[in-house]
């Protein structure tokens, strides 16, 4: 077979700016890259100066689709560097928020950026032109976790209630319970997207990675924990940039990260799932193992049966922690700023994100670090494109050029964290 | 007919619809696009007000039939991270939730 390329410039259905190139030589894939051509917004670099206190709001502007992620590594860095201990309703209140924006960043992704391409069609409108009903069901879906965010956040769209030390006001408890019917219609969602996403077809693909996430005994992981991987890593954060470090490559305005003296790993559902199997609820286990999913899954396009999961999961989760939530008596706990050094890391719904802030004694912010997930991924995806290519080098390239881009939709990548945005490019030689 | 005015109070000249919804008794709407489709659901007739850019001077309105036709997304492209006005009204008219009249004015912005 002749030598070409298969480019596409522009990805779409993913968060932010970025494409893909191919270069295919006969039957040998020459090169792959996952080209991010976002410009970096040098968000570590308009903290420096800054006071403390306004690192959860600025950073929830990386993202509009995470940003309660980045306010929970945040203040978990910061409130470690003061020496401050969050917990109780104030904590479960976090966890609440975080259920919320798993719930509508998860629903976003399974139908509406990552079902297209497994149904056939462009976007979640055209699957609404054919299957109304369907559509309907993410869309309250995403609602709902929308509204979650809004009756605890403050706001749907960059929660403004989050501080370092607990939240600027708590929410009355009638004001979650409303929150109880619409999370009940949604858990009922949920599972009907487990079966949904469990019959689409899947191509047929299996890849050892080193899987990150968090565990925390007793809990699904999401926000704290120790850093453990499926090669053995088990560390605490403070012990992240000893064994992860960030690489530049001249065609990514993302950085590369990798685990010293390995390589690539992956983070995000398929890593949670497989570390945090068991401390699934049993509604969502049970699920689970009806689609026929267990911990041992390597299948990447599988992410997204895993992802529905996880939307039970955080239904579930967010149903338990209203039933037991009492008003606390005070919204958040004293900080007192002191100079040194912080980290953090939560789970983001695609993966894990690590923060380090240095304090001066004032508590102006030093030096900050931030590590978002896609960029963690962003050399799984290469390697993923690289394989997923080579067993299909045979396939004609239009339909090439859409099993690679549903190969980098696996993970549900934000281009736009990452540069603190995609285009694919295929060449054939 | 019920006035929704879309935007972005911290982003500039992105507060044009929220800033018109406030001075004719409408509706400012600072939320996800999507979110229309709960919140005009019940209205015979609805008009959006939200800033454009298409590189026409500052100032100038553009009055669009949404049930007659699609709003060209470029108009409305404000964010990557979300489904714009624009794929909301498409995924209403799929869904058979468009309101019977939806007239949208674009302000353009600086």
């Amino acid at each position: 077979m002749a030598a070409r390329t298969i480019v596409t410039e522009y990805l779409a259905r993913v968060e932010g700016e970025g494409g893909m190139r191919v270069e295919i030589d006969g039957d040998r894939v020459a090169d792959v890259k996952l080209n991010i051509y976002e410009p970096p917004r040098f968000f570590e670099a308009f903290l420096r100066g800054r006071p403390y206190t306004d690192a959860p709001d600025i950073t929830a502007r990386i993202c509009g689709i995470c940003p309660v992620a980045y306010q929970m590594s945040a203040v978990q860095a910061l409130e470690r560097l003061c020496g401050v201990t969050v917990d109780g309703q104030l904590r479960a209140l976090r966890r609440l928020l975080y259920c919320g924006e798993w719930i509508e960043s998860h629903a976003l992704h399974v139908y509406m950026l990552h079902a297209p391409d497994f149904l056939g069609y462009e976007s979640a409108i055209e699957i609404a032109r054919d299957h109304p009903e369907i559509v309907a069901k993410a869309l309250e879906l995403k609602q709902t976790g929308n509204k979650v965010m809004t009756v605890v956040g403050g706001r749907e769209i960059h929660p403004i209630n989050v501080r370092v030390g607990g939240w600027y006001r708590t929410p009355r408890r009638a004001e979650l319970l409303e929150l109880v019917e619409p999370l009940e219609r949604a858990r009922d969602i949920a599972l009907e997207t487990v079966a949904f996403a469990a019959g689409l077809p899947f191509p047929d693909y299996v890849r050892e990675y080193e899987l990150v996430c968090l565990a925390e005994p007793g809990e699904y992981p999401i926000d704290r924990g120790r850093i453990v991987s499926t090669a053995g890593l088990d560390i605490d954060v403070s012990e992240y940039e000893e064994h992860f470090v960030e690489e530049h490559v001249e065609w990514s305005n993302a950085l590369h990260s990798v685990i010293v003296g390995r390589g690539s790993y992956l983070c995000g559902p398929l890593a949670r799932f497989a570390v945090g199997f068991e401390e699934l609820t049993p509604v969502a286990k049970s699920a689970a193992r009806e689609a026929g999913l267990g911990p041992g899954e390597r299948n990447p396009f599988k992410s997204i049966v895993v992802r529905s999961v996880e939307l039970v999961q955080a239904c579930d989760e967010a149903l338990a922690l209203i039933a037991a939530y009492e008003e606390p008596d005070r919204p958040a706990v004293e900080v007192e700023p002191r100079a040194g050094v912080g980290w953090g890391i939560t789970e983001a719904p695609r993966g894990i994100l690590y923060h380090r802030y240095e304090l001066d004694d004032g508590g102006a912010i030093r030096t900050a670090k931030i590590v978002p997930p896609t960029a963690q991924n962003q050399r799984a995806i290469e390697e993923d494109l690289r394989a997923v290519v080579e067993s299909h080098v045979h396939t004609p390239d239009d339909e090439l050029a859409l099993l690679c881009e549903q190969t980098i939709r696996n993970y549900d990548p934000c281009i736009s964290c990452a540069t603190h945005f995609l285009k694919l490019d295929v060449e054939r030689r | 007919m019920r006035v929704f005015g879309i935007g972005n109070r911290y982003r500039h000249d992105d507060a044009a619809g929220l800033v018109v919804a406030e001075r004719v008794g409408g509706t400012p709407f600072e939320g996800e696009p999507v979110g229309l489709i709960e919140v005009w659901s019940g209205e015979d007739a609805v008009l959006l007000v939200d800033a454009v850019s298409s590189g026409a001077p500052a100032g100038t309105l553009h009055r669009l039939d949404a049930v007659a036709e699609p709003l060209p997304p470029a108009l409305f492209a404000a964010s990557t991270h979300h489904l714009g006005v624009a794929d909301a009204v498409e995924l209403a008219r799929a869904l058979g939730r468009l309101p019977a009249k939806v007239v949208v004015i674009g302000i353009e912005g600086a």
